[in-house]
Protein backbone atom coordinates (compact mmCIF):
# COMPACT_ATOMS: atom_id res chain seq x y z
CA UNK A 1 0.00 0.00 0.00
CA UNK A 2 1.38 3.08 -0.70
CA UNK A 3 2.55 5.57 1.91
CA UNK A 4 -0.18 8.14 0.78
CA UNK A 5 -3.14 5.81 1.52
CA UNK A 6 -2.04 4.57 4.24
CA UNK A 7 -1.78 8.31 5.64
CA UNK A 8 -4.81 9.01 4.66
CA UNK A 9 -6.38 5.81 6.70
CA UNK A 10 -4.56 6.91 9.46
CA UNK A 11 -5.48 9.98 9.82
CA UNK A 12 -9.00 9.52 8.13
CA UNK A 13 -11.02 10.14 11.33
CA UNK A 14 -8.77 13.23 12.10
CA UNK A 15 -9.33 14.58 8.55
CA UNK A 16 -13.27 14.39 8.54
CA UNK A 17 -13.36 16.22 11.98
CA UNK A 18 -11.25 18.61 11.01
CA UNK A 19 -13.57 19.09 8.04
CA UNK A 20 -16.83 18.53 10.09
CA UNK A 21 -15.62 22.17 11.71
CA UNK A 22 -16.37 24.06 8.52
CA UNK A 23 -19.27 21.59 6.88
CA UNK A 24 -22.09 20.57 9.18
CA UNK A 25 -22.98 18.02 6.32
CA UNK A 26 -21.92 14.27 6.91
CA UNK A 27 -22.17 14.32 2.67
CA UNK A 28 -20.23 17.03 2.55
CA UNK A 29 -17.44 16.29 4.81
CA UNK A 30 -17.64 12.62 3.19
CA UNK A 31 -16.88 14.45 0.24
CA UNK A 32 -14.43 16.65 0.70
CA UNK A 33 -12.35 13.98 2.93
CA UNK A 34 -12.15 11.40 -0.55
CA UNK A 35 -11.41 14.68 -2.68
CA UNK A 36 -8.07 15.39 -0.35
CA UNK A 37 -7.03 11.78 -0.83
CA UNK A 38 -7.56 12.44 -5.24
CA UNK A 39 -5.54 15.16 -5.09
CA UNK A 40 -3.18 13.71 -2.44
CA UNK A 41 -2.68 10.96 -4.62
CA UNK A 42 -2.33 12.94 -7.77
CA UNK A 43 0.72 14.65 -5.76
CA UNK A 44 2.25 11.42 -5.01
CA UNK A 45 2.09 10.73 -9.02
CA UNK A 46 4.25 13.65 -9.92
CA UNK A 47 6.67 14.24 -6.94
CA UNK A 48 7.47 12.16 -3.52
CA UNK A 49 5.78 14.08 -0.35
CA UNK A 50 8.37 14.37 2.25
CA UNK A 51 5.64 14.77 5.24
CA UNK A 52 2.25 13.16 4.09
CA UNK A 53 0.61 13.82 7.37
CA UNK A 54 0.79 17.74 7.10
CA UNK A 55 0.33 17.40 3.26
CA UNK A 56 -3.29 15.73 3.54
CA UNK A 57 -4.44 18.68 6.63
CA UNK A 58 -3.01 21.34 3.82
CA UNK A 59 -5.34 20.19 0.81
CA UNK A 60 -7.97 19.64 3.33
CA UNK A 61 -7.73 23.00 4.80
CA UNK A 62 -7.65 24.71 1.23
CA UNK A 63 -10.42 22.44 -0.08
CA UNK A 64 -12.30 23.86 2.78
CA UNK A 65 -11.27 27.26 2.54
CA UNK A 66 -12.51 26.76 -1.48
CA UNK A 67 -15.37 25.33 -0.76
CA UNK A 68 -16.69 28.03 2.21
CA UNK A 69 -15.99 30.78 -0.43
CA UNK A 70 -17.89 29.04 -3.51
CA UNK A 71 -20.91 28.81 -1.07
CA UNK A 72 -20.88 32.07 -0.06
CA UNK A 73 -21.03 33.20 -3.40
CA UNK A 74 -23.72 30.99 -4.30
CA UNK A 75 -27.45 32.78 -3.88
CA UNK A 76 -29.74 30.18 -3.91
CA UNK A 77 -29.19 27.24 -1.72
CA UNK A 78 -29.19 23.46 -4.35
CA UNK A 79 -30.55 25.39 -6.70
CA UNK A 80 -29.32 22.10 -8.89
CA UNK A 81 -32.19 20.15 -7.54
CA UNK A 82 -34.81 22.80 -8.56
CA UNK A 83 -36.79 20.85 -11.06
CA UNK A 84 -37.06 22.40 -14.28
CA UNK A 85 -40.21 20.56 -16.60
CA UNK A 86 -38.78 22.07 -19.82
CA UNK A 87 -35.83 20.62 -18.99
CA UNK A 88 -34.99 16.99 -20.10
CA UNK A 89 -34.73 14.05 -17.75
CA UNK A 90 -34.80 16.45 -14.69
CA UNK A 91 -36.44 13.11 -12.52
CA UNK A 92 -34.01 10.49 -12.59
CA UNK A 93 -30.56 9.39 -13.29
CA UNK A 94 -28.56 12.72 -15.07
CA UNK A 95 -28.26 14.94 -11.62
CA UNK A 96 -25.08 16.14 -9.77
CA UNK A 97 -24.87 12.51 -8.69
CA UNK A 98 -22.65 12.01 -11.91
CA UNK A 99 -19.94 14.27 -11.05
CA UNK A 100 -19.81 12.89 -7.48
CA UNK A 101 -19.93 9.54 -8.92
CA UNK A 102 -17.01 10.62 -10.93
CA UNK A 103 -14.67 11.02 -8.43
CA UNK A 104 -15.96 7.88 -6.61
CA UNK A 105 -14.60 5.74 -9.40
CA UNK A 106 -11.60 7.89 -9.90
CA UNK A 107 -11.09 7.07 -5.89
CA UNK A 108 -11.44 3.77 -5.94
CA UNK A 109 -9.06 3.60 -9.48
CA UNK A 110 -6.56 5.20 -6.97
CA UNK A 111 -6.76 2.73 -4.08
CA UNK A 112 -6.26 0.28 -6.16
CA UNK A 113 -3.37 1.43 -8.03
CA UNK A 114 -1.99 2.56 -4.43
CA UNK A 115 -2.67 -1.25 -3.49
CA UNK A 116 0.27 -2.29 -6.24
CA UNK A 117 3.78 -2.97 -5.56
CA UNK A 118 6.31 0.22 -5.51
CA UNK A 119 7.56 -0.08 -8.62
CA UNK A 120 4.96 -1.44 -10.31
CA UNK A 121 2.80 1.40 -8.80
CA UNK A 122 5.31 3.80 -9.82
CA UNK A 123 5.32 2.72 -13.61
CA UNK A 124 0.96 2.51 -13.57
CA UNK A 125 1.16 5.97 -12.55
CA UNK A 126 3.54 7.50 -14.50
CA UNK A 127 1.78 5.66 -17.55
CA UNK A 128 -2.10 6.12 -16.64
CA UNK A 129 -2.09 9.28 -14.19
CA UNK A 130 1.09 11.42 -15.87
CA UNK A 131 0.54 10.39 -19.36
CA UNK A 132 3.77 9.47 -20.14
CA UNK A 133 4.48 6.75 -23.29
CA UNK A 134 6.04 4.04 -22.27
CA UNK A 135 8.77 4.73 -23.83
CA UNK A 136 9.09 8.12 -21.42
CA UNK A 137 8.69 5.55 -18.42
CA UNK A 138 11.09 3.44 -19.24
CA UNK A 139 13.85 6.50 -19.51
CA UNK A 140 12.20 7.99 -16.53
CA UNK A 141 12.22 5.22 -14.57
CA UNK A 142 15.69 4.09 -15.75
CA UNK A 143 14.13 0.55 -16.99
CA UNK A 144 13.19 -1.23 -20.58
CA UNK A 145 10.66 -0.58 -22.36
CA UNK A 146 9.84 -4.31 -22.21
CA UNK A 147 10.33 -3.77 -17.88
CA UNK A 148 7.85 -1.18 -17.79
CA UNK A 149 5.43 -3.66 -20.27
CA UNK A 150 5.46 -6.16 -17.51
CA UNK A 151 4.81 -4.02 -15.03
CA UNK A 152 1.66 -2.64 -16.57
CA UNK A 153 0.58 -5.68 -18.07
CA UNK A 154 0.98 -6.79 -13.60
CA UNK A 155 -1.05 -3.49 -12.61
CA UNK A 156 -3.51 -3.93 -14.81
CA UNK A 157 -4.27 -7.70 -13.73
CA UNK A 158 -4.10 -6.67 -9.98
CA UNK A 159 -6.11 -3.44 -10.22
CA UNK A 160 -8.70 -5.69 -12.24
CA UNK A 161 -8.55 -8.15 -9.08
CA UNK A 162 -8.79 -5.56 -6.60
CA UNK A 163 -12.04 -3.87 -8.26
CA UNK A 164 -13.49 -7.08 -8.80
CA UNK A 165 -13.45 -7.91 -4.75
CA UNK A 166 -14.66 -4.19 -4.17
CA UNK A 167 -17.85 -5.12 -6.86
CA UNK A 168 -16.88 -2.68 -9.11
CA UNK A 169 -18.34 -3.72 -12.61
CA UNK A 170 -15.73 -2.75 -16.08
CA UNK A 171 -17.35 -1.39 -18.66
CA UNK A 172 -20.60 -0.74 -16.61
CA UNK A 173 -19.86 2.87 -16.60
CA UNK A 174 -20.12 4.18 -13.00
CA UNK A 175 -23.43 2.32 -12.10
CA UNK A 176 -21.43 -0.47 -10.56
CA UNK A 177 -19.61 1.61 -8.06
CA UNK A 178 -20.29 1.87 -4.87
CA UNK A 179 -23.10 4.56 -3.97
CA UNK A 180 -21.75 5.45 -0.31
CA UNK A 181 -18.23 7.45 -0.76
CA UNK A 182 -17.18 5.44 2.05
CA UNK A 183 -14.30 3.61 0.28
CA UNK A 184 -11.70 3.85 2.61
CA UNK A 185 -12.07 2.27 6.29
CA UNK A 186 -10.57 3.37 9.18
CA UNK A 187 -7.18 1.77 10.22
CA UNK A 188 -7.24 -0.79 8.13
CA UNK A 189 -11.23 -2.45 8.93
CA UNK A 190 -12.30 -5.19 6.46
CA UNK A 191 -12.78 -4.30 2.92
CA UNK A 192 -15.43 -6.81 2.33
CA UNK A 193 -18.09 -4.36 3.30
CA UNK A 194 -17.42 -1.28 1.67
CA UNK B 1 -18.14 -38.86 -17.17
CA UNK B 2 -18.80 -34.99 -16.34
CA UNK B 3 -17.72 -32.71 -18.66
CA UNK B 4 -14.59 -32.05 -18.88
CA UNK B 5 -14.37 -28.93 -21.24
CA UNK B 6 -15.57 -27.12 -18.03
CA UNK B 7 -12.46 -28.43 -16.02
CA UNK B 8 -10.26 -26.99 -18.77
CA UNK B 9 -12.40 -23.40 -18.59
CA UNK B 10 -11.69 -23.14 -14.88
CA UNK B 11 -8.10 -23.27 -14.91
CA UNK B 12 -7.45 -21.69 -18.19
CA UNK B 13 -9.60 -18.45 -17.03
CA UNK B 14 -6.65 -17.02 -15.10
CA UNK B 15 -4.05 -17.56 -17.31
CA UNK B 16 -6.57 -16.08 -20.04
CA UNK B 17 -6.91 -13.02 -18.01
CA UNK B 18 -2.77 -12.98 -17.52
CA UNK B 19 -2.40 -13.21 -21.05
CA UNK B 20 -5.13 -10.25 -22.36
CA UNK B 21 -3.51 -8.08 -19.87
CA UNK B 22 0.32 -9.28 -21.21
CA UNK B 23 -1.43 -8.51 -24.91
CA UNK B 24 -3.10 -5.15 -23.86
CA UNK B 25 0.28 -3.59 -22.40
CA UNK B 26 2.28 -4.91 -25.33
CA UNK B 27 -0.21 -2.78 -27.34
CA UNK B 28 0.34 0.14 -25.23
CA UNK B 29 3.83 0.69 -26.76
CA UNK B 30 4.33 3.48 -29.26
CA UNK B 31 4.15 1.40 -32.33
CA UNK B 32 2.43 -1.72 -32.21
CA UNK B 33 3.80 -3.97 -35.24
CA UNK B 34 1.40 -5.06 -37.54
CA UNK B 35 1.84 -8.67 -36.63
CA UNK B 36 1.30 -7.68 -32.65
CA UNK B 37 -2.06 -6.72 -33.62
CA UNK B 38 -2.91 -9.58 -36.19
CA UNK B 39 -1.98 -11.93 -33.33
CA UNK B 40 -3.68 -10.22 -30.51
CA UNK B 41 -6.80 -10.66 -32.74
CA UNK B 42 -6.07 -14.26 -33.28
CA UNK B 43 -5.98 -15.03 -29.48
CA UNK B 44 -8.85 -13.19 -29.11
CA UNK B 45 -10.55 -15.31 -31.71
CA UNK B 46 -9.44 -18.06 -29.56
CA UNK B 47 -12.24 -18.47 -27.71
CA UNK B 48 -15.68 -16.29 -26.09
CA UNK B 49 -13.60 -16.52 -23.12
CA UNK B 50 -10.28 -15.38 -24.60
CA UNK B 51 -12.71 -12.25 -26.01
CA UNK B 52 -14.25 -11.35 -22.95
CA UNK B 53 -11.60 -10.69 -21.25
CA UNK B 54 -9.48 -8.81 -23.44
CA UNK B 55 -12.40 -6.79 -24.04
CA UNK B 56 -12.88 -6.22 -20.11
CA UNK B 57 -9.23 -5.61 -19.53
CA UNK B 58 -8.99 -3.51 -22.53
CA UNK B 59 -12.34 -1.46 -20.39
CA UNK B 60 -10.74 -0.83 -17.38
CA UNK B 61 -7.51 0.02 -19.29
CA UNK B 62 -8.64 2.57 -20.71
CA UNK B 63 -11.31 3.54 -17.92
CA UNK B 64 -7.56 4.14 -15.94
CA UNK B 65 -7.31 7.12 -18.08
CA UNK B 66 -10.07 8.90 -15.79
CA UNK B 67 -7.27 9.93 -13.45
CA UNK B 68 -5.17 11.60 -15.79
CA UNK B 69 -7.42 14.31 -15.00
CA UNK B 70 -6.24 14.68 -11.84
CA UNK B 71 -2.60 16.31 -12.87
CA UNK B 72 -2.90 19.63 -13.48
CA UNK B 73 0.22 19.03 -16.22
CA UNK B 74 -1.29 16.39 -18.50
CA UNK B 75 -4.77 18.49 -18.45
CA UNK B 76 -2.75 21.08 -19.88
CA UNK B 77 -1.44 19.09 -22.69
CA UNK B 78 -4.87 17.53 -23.41
CA UNK B 79 -6.32 20.90 -23.83
CA UNK B 80 -5.13 22.08 -26.84
CA UNK B 81 -6.27 25.57 -27.53
CA UNK B 82 -8.33 25.79 -30.79
CA UNK B 83 -6.52 25.92 -34.18
CA UNK B 84 -8.15 28.84 -34.65
CA UNK B 85 -8.70 31.28 -31.52
CA UNK B 86 -11.97 32.68 -31.76
CA UNK B 87 -12.22 34.17 -35.36
CA UNK B 88 -14.82 36.90 -35.50
CA UNK B 89 -17.52 34.88 -38.18
CA UNK B 90 -20.00 36.58 -40.02
CA UNK B 91 -22.76 36.17 -37.26
CA UNK B 92 -20.80 37.33 -34.56
CA UNK B 93 -20.48 40.79 -36.33
CA UNK B 94 -23.99 40.82 -37.48
CA UNK B 95 -24.98 39.43 -33.81
CA UNK B 96 -23.07 42.93 -32.22
CA UNK B 97 -24.61 45.15 -35.22
CA UNK B 98 -27.86 43.52 -33.73
CA UNK B 99 -26.76 43.65 -30.29
CA UNK B 100 -25.74 47.67 -30.45
CA UNK B 101 -29.19 48.03 -31.28
CA UNK B 102 -30.95 46.30 -28.82
CA UNK B 103 -28.79 48.43 -26.15
CA UNK B 104 -29.05 51.71 -28.08
CA UNK B 105 -33.23 50.96 -28.35
CA UNK B 106 -33.11 49.71 -24.50
CA UNK B 107 -30.72 51.02 -22.48
CA UNK B 108 -29.91 49.54 -19.52
CA UNK B 109 -29.47 46.16 -20.86
CA UNK B 110 -25.72 44.91 -20.84
CA UNK B 111 -26.18 42.70 -23.98
CA UNK B 112 -22.75 43.18 -24.93
CA UNK B 113 -21.21 41.96 -21.92
CA UNK B 114 -23.54 38.44 -22.37
CA UNK B 115 -22.70 38.18 -25.85
CA UNK B 116 -21.05 34.17 -25.79
CA UNK B 117 -18.48 33.09 -27.78
CA UNK B 118 -18.14 30.59 -30.43
CA UNK B 119 -15.18 28.28 -30.81
CA UNK B 120 -14.40 25.95 -33.56
CA UNK B 121 -12.46 22.60 -33.34
CA UNK B 122 -11.42 20.25 -35.92
CA UNK B 123 -9.36 17.35 -37.05
CA UNK B 124 -7.43 16.40 -40.28
CA UNK B 125 -8.02 13.06 -41.98
CA UNK B 126 -6.87 10.64 -39.53
CA UNK B 127 -6.60 12.71 -37.06
CA UNK B 128 -8.09 12.44 -33.44
CA UNK B 129 -8.47 14.92 -30.13
CA UNK B 130 -9.85 15.42 -27.16
CA UNK B 131 -11.31 18.82 -26.02
CA UNK B 132 -12.37 19.63 -22.59
CA UNK B 133 -14.68 22.18 -21.97
CA UNK B 134 -14.74 24.95 -19.13
CA UNK B 135 -17.47 23.34 -17.86
CA UNK B 136 -16.31 20.46 -17.40
CA UNK B 137 -17.68 17.96 -20.05
CA UNK B 138 -15.23 16.88 -23.04
CA UNK B 139 -15.75 16.39 -26.78
CA UNK B 140 -13.88 13.67 -28.29
CA UNK B 141 -13.61 14.40 -32.38
CA UNK B 142 -12.75 11.50 -34.31
CA UNK B 143 -11.23 11.81 -37.84
CA UNK B 144 -12.07 14.52 -40.37
CA UNK B 145 -14.53 16.09 -37.96
CA UNK B 146 -15.47 19.62 -36.93
CA UNK B 147 -17.85 20.75 -34.02
CA UNK B 148 -18.36 24.21 -32.92
CA UNK B 149 -19.27 25.23 -29.55
CA UNK B 150 -20.86 28.03 -28.20
CA UNK B 151 -21.62 28.65 -24.41
CA UNK B 152 -23.81 31.20 -22.75
CA UNK B 153 -24.85 31.62 -19.17
CA UNK B 154 -28.07 29.59 -20.15
CA UNK B 155 -27.45 27.40 -22.74
CA UNK B 156 -24.40 25.27 -23.93
CA UNK B 157 -25.43 25.04 -27.93
CA UNK B 158 -23.17 22.81 -30.26
CA UNK B 159 -22.47 22.06 -33.84
CA UNK B 160 -21.26 19.07 -35.34
CA UNK B 161 -20.41 20.09 -38.50
CA UNK B 162 -18.63 17.26 -39.82
CA UNK B 163 -17.96 13.60 -39.13
CA UNK B 164 -18.10 12.35 -35.31
CA UNK B 165 -17.84 12.73 -32.03
CA UNK B 166 -18.08 11.37 -28.29
CA UNK B 167 -19.61 14.00 -26.11
CA UNK B 168 -19.50 13.60 -22.60
CA UNK B 169 -21.69 15.59 -20.91
CA UNK B 170 -21.28 17.78 -17.32
CA UNK B 171 -24.70 17.85 -15.73
CA UNK B 172 -26.15 21.07 -15.05
CA UNK B 173 -29.90 21.29 -15.57
CA UNK B 174 -29.68 25.04 -15.63
CA UNK B 175 -27.52 24.93 -18.77
CA UNK B 176 -29.13 22.46 -21.12
CA UNK B 177 -26.30 20.81 -23.19
CA UNK B 178 -27.73 20.61 -27.10
CA UNK B 179 -26.20 19.42 -30.09
CA UNK B 180 -27.07 20.36 -33.15
CA UNK B 181 -26.52 18.16 -36.06
CA UNK B 182 -28.11 18.74 -40.01
CA UNK B 183 -31.50 18.77 -39.00
CA UNK B 184 -32.20 17.66 -35.89
CA UNK B 185 -30.79 18.05 -32.31
CA UNK B 186 -29.53 16.32 -29.71
CA UNK B 187 -30.58 17.50 -25.91
CA UNK B 188 -29.35 16.07 -22.70
CA UNK B 189 -28.42 17.00 -19.40
CA UNK B 190 -25.51 15.11 -18.10
CA UNK B 191 -25.31 11.59 -20.30
CA UNK B 192 -22.58 11.08 -22.92
CA UNK B 193 -23.30 9.75 -26.37
CA UNK B 194 -21.46 10.01 -29.99
CA UNK B 195 -23.31 11.79 -33.08
CA UNK B 196 -22.10 11.18 -36.28
CA UNK B 197 -22.35 12.70 -39.25
CA UNK B 198 -23.04 10.44 -42.99
CA UNK B 199 -24.59 12.75 -45.75
CA UNK B 200 -27.93 13.61 -44.46
CA UNK B 201 -28.15 11.17 -41.44
CA UNK B 202 -27.78 11.46 -38.19
CA UNK B 203 -26.64 8.92 -36.00
CA UNK B 204 -26.63 8.79 -32.11
CA UNK B 205 -25.34 6.17 -29.75
CA UNK B 206 -26.23 6.74 -26.28
CA UNK B 207 -23.52 5.29 -23.66
CA UNK B 208 -24.82 6.79 -20.47
CA UNK B 209 -27.99 8.38 -19.47
CA UNK B 210 -30.78 9.51 -21.91
CA UNK B 211 -30.96 12.22 -24.73
CA UNK B 212 -33.48 13.34 -26.83
CA UNK B 213 -33.89 13.35 -30.78
CA UNK B 214 -35.58 15.94 -32.36
CA UNK B 215 -35.92 17.60 -35.47
CA UNK B 216 -36.79 20.95 -36.71
CA UNK B 217 -40.33 21.14 -37.97
CA UNK B 218 -39.10 22.80 -41.37
CA UNK B 219 -36.19 21.75 -43.26
CA UNK B 220 -34.01 24.43 -41.94
CA UNK B 221 -29.95 24.51 -42.24
CA UNK B 222 -28.33 26.26 -40.08
CA UNK B 223 -24.98 28.08 -40.41
CA UNK B 224 -24.62 29.06 -37.00
CA UNK B 225 -25.24 28.36 -33.64
CA UNK B 226 -26.82 31.82 -33.42
CA UNK B 227 -30.67 32.07 -32.64
CA UNK B 228 -31.14 28.06 -32.76
CA UNK B 229 -32.42 27.93 -30.03
CA UNK B 230 -35.64 29.29 -31.73
CA UNK B 231 -36.09 26.91 -34.81
CA UNK B 232 -39.21 25.16 -34.09
CA UNK B 233 -38.58 21.72 -33.44
CA UNK B 234 -40.31 18.43 -32.66
CA UNK B 235 -39.21 15.53 -30.71
CA UNK B 236 -38.31 11.80 -32.50
CA UNK B 237 -37.54 9.91 -29.63
CA UNK B 238 -36.10 9.27 -26.45
CA UNK B 239 -32.77 7.46 -26.93
CA UNK B 240 -31.32 5.91 -23.40
CA UNK B 241 -28.87 3.75 -22.33
CA UNK B 242 -30.19 2.09 -18.77
CA UNK B 243 -28.90 -1.25 -16.94
CA UNK B 244 -26.10 -1.76 -19.66
CA UNK B 245 -27.79 -1.61 -22.81
CA UNK B 246 -26.77 0.93 -25.82
CA UNK B 247 -29.18 2.13 -27.74
CA UNK B 248 -28.76 3.81 -31.64
CA UNK B 249 -30.93 6.37 -33.25
CA UNK B 250 -30.82 7.01 -36.42
CA UNK B 251 -32.52 10.22 -38.44
CA UNK B 252 -32.63 11.12 -41.94
CA UNK B 253 -33.70 14.66 -42.60
CA UNK B 254 -35.92 15.07 -40.49
CA UNK B 255 -37.04 11.44 -39.76
CA UNK B 256 -36.32 8.99 -37.58
CA UNK B 257 -35.07 5.86 -39.59
CA UNK B 258 -33.88 3.32 -37.10
CA UNK B 259 -33.81 3.19 -33.10
CA UNK B 260 -32.25 0.12 -31.98
CA UNK B 261 -30.65 -1.81 -28.91
CA UNK B 262 -27.17 -2.58 -30.07
CA UNK B 263 -25.54 -5.89 -28.62
CA UNK B 264 -22.39 -5.69 -26.36
CA UNK B 265 -19.32 -7.03 -29.61
CA UNK B 266 -21.24 -3.85 -32.05
CA UNK B 267 -21.31 -1.78 -29.39
CA UNK B 268 -17.71 -2.40 -28.25
CA UNK B 269 -17.00 -1.74 -32.54
CA UNK B 270 -18.39 1.39 -32.96
CA UNK B 271 -16.94 3.02 -30.17
CA UNK B 272 -12.90 1.55 -30.14
CA UNK B 273 -12.42 4.49 -32.51
CA UNK B 274 -12.51 6.50 -28.92
CA UNK B 275 -9.43 4.09 -27.97
CA UNK B 276 -7.61 5.03 -31.48
CA UNK B 277 -8.54 1.48 -32.92
CA UNK B 278 -11.10 0.36 -35.53
CA UNK B 279 -12.44 -3.10 -34.83
CA UNK B 280 -14.57 -5.43 -37.65
CA UNK B 281 -16.32 -8.57 -36.19
CA UNK B 282 -17.01 -10.10 -39.68
CA UNK B 283 -17.94 -7.29 -41.60
CA UNK B 284 -17.90 -7.14 -45.04
CA UNK B 285 -15.19 -5.88 -47.43
CA UNK B 286 -16.70 -3.06 -48.63
CA UNK B 287 -18.28 -1.54 -45.40
CA UNK B 288 -14.56 -2.24 -44.04
CA UNK B 289 -13.11 -0.27 -46.99
CA UNK B 290 -15.68 2.38 -46.07
CA UNK B 291 -14.54 2.74 -42.71
CA UNK B 292 -10.99 2.35 -42.81
CA UNK B 293 -11.20 4.91 -45.14
CA UNK B 294 -12.62 7.73 -43.08
CA UNK B 295 -9.25 8.12 -41.45
CA UNK B 296 -6.82 8.10 -44.75
CA UNK B 297 -6.56 9.94 -47.59
CA UNK B 298 -5.14 6.85 -49.75
CA UNK B 299 -8.17 5.96 -52.01
CA UNK B 300 -8.80 2.11 -51.39
CA UNK B 301 -10.86 0.44 -55.09
CA UNK B 302 -11.99 -3.04 -54.54
CA UNK B 303 -11.65 -3.94 -58.27
CA UNK B 304 -12.78 -7.24 -57.97
CA UNK B 305 -16.64 -7.88 -57.42
CA UNK B 306 -16.41 -11.52 -56.39
CA UNK B 307 -14.36 -9.73 -53.01
CA UNK B 308 -17.95 -7.67 -52.29
CA UNK B 309 -18.91 -10.77 -50.36
CA UNK B 310 -15.82 -11.23 -48.39
CA UNK B 311 -16.47 -10.94 -44.41
CA UNK B 312 -13.19 -9.80 -42.28
CA UNK B 313 -12.53 -9.24 -38.83
CA UNK B 314 -9.69 -7.30 -36.69
CA UNK B 315 -8.21 -5.02 -35.07
CA UNK B 316 -6.21 -2.08 -36.60
CA UNK B 317 -4.87 1.00 -35.25
CA UNK B 318 -7.13 4.13 -36.45
CA UNK B 319 -4.92 5.53 -39.27
CA UNK B 320 -2.64 3.02 -40.23
CA UNK B 321 -4.06 1.44 -43.74
CA UNK B 322 -0.97 -0.85 -44.58
CA UNK B 323 -1.49 -3.44 -41.52
CA UNK B 324 -4.75 -3.99 -42.77
CA UNK B 325 -4.14 -4.20 -46.46
CA UNK B 326 -0.93 -6.66 -45.69
CA UNK B 327 -3.33 -8.98 -43.00
CA UNK B 328 -5.94 -8.88 -46.29
CA UNK B 329 -2.99 -10.14 -48.22
CA UNK B 330 -1.55 -12.56 -46.25
CA UNK B 331 -4.99 -13.84 -44.33
CA UNK B 332 -7.43 -13.07 -46.53
CA UNK B 333 -6.91 -13.69 -49.92
CA UNK B 334 -6.80 -10.52 -51.28
CA UNK B 335 -4.07 -9.18 -53.79
CA UNK B 336 -3.41 -5.38 -53.27
CA UNK B 337 -1.77 -3.54 -56.29
CA UNK B 338 -0.26 -0.42 -55.51
CA UNK B 339 -0.64 2.51 -58.24
CA UNK B 340 0.65 5.02 -56.52
CA UNK B 341 1.09 6.68 -52.92
CA UNK B 342 -2.65 7.65 -52.51
CA UNK B 343 -4.32 4.72 -54.75
CA UNK B 344 -4.70 0.77 -54.10
CA UNK B 345 -6.61 -1.63 -55.77
CA UNK B 346 -7.84 -4.93 -54.00
CA UNK B 347 -8.16 -8.11 -56.50
CA UNK B 348 -8.82 -11.77 -55.48
CA UNK B 349 -5.57 -13.21 -55.44
CA UNK B 350 -4.79 -16.36 -57.82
Amino acid sequence: MSLMLRTFLENERGIKRFLSRFFPRAQDVDDLAQETFLRAFAAEAERDVLSPRAFLYRIAKNLALNERERLSHRTTSYIEDYPDPSVLGSGDQVSGEDVVEGRQKMAIFAEAISALPPQCRRVFLLRKVQGLSQKDVAQRLGLSVSTVEKHLATGLLKCSEYLKLRGYEVGSGSAAVPTQPQLYRSQGGSSADV
Amino acid sequence: MSDPNNIIRLVDLASIETQAADWIARLDRDAPSESDLADFAAWKALSPYHQQAADRLQCLWSEFDILAKLTPAVQDRIVASPKRPTPPPPWWVAGLVAASLVVAGLGAVSVLQHLPQTQVYDTAVGGQRTINLEDGSSIQLNTNSQVEVRYSAKARDLRLIRGEAYFEVAPNKQRPFSVYAQEGVVRAVGTAFVVRLTGDRVEVTVTKGKVELAAFTHPTSIASLDRVASIPRKPLTMVSATHGATELAVMDQTQLVEHLDLAAPEVTRKLAWRQGMLVFNGETLPNVVADVSRYTDVQIEIADPTLNNLKVGGYFKVGEVDPMLEALESSFGVRVERIDDKHVRLLASL
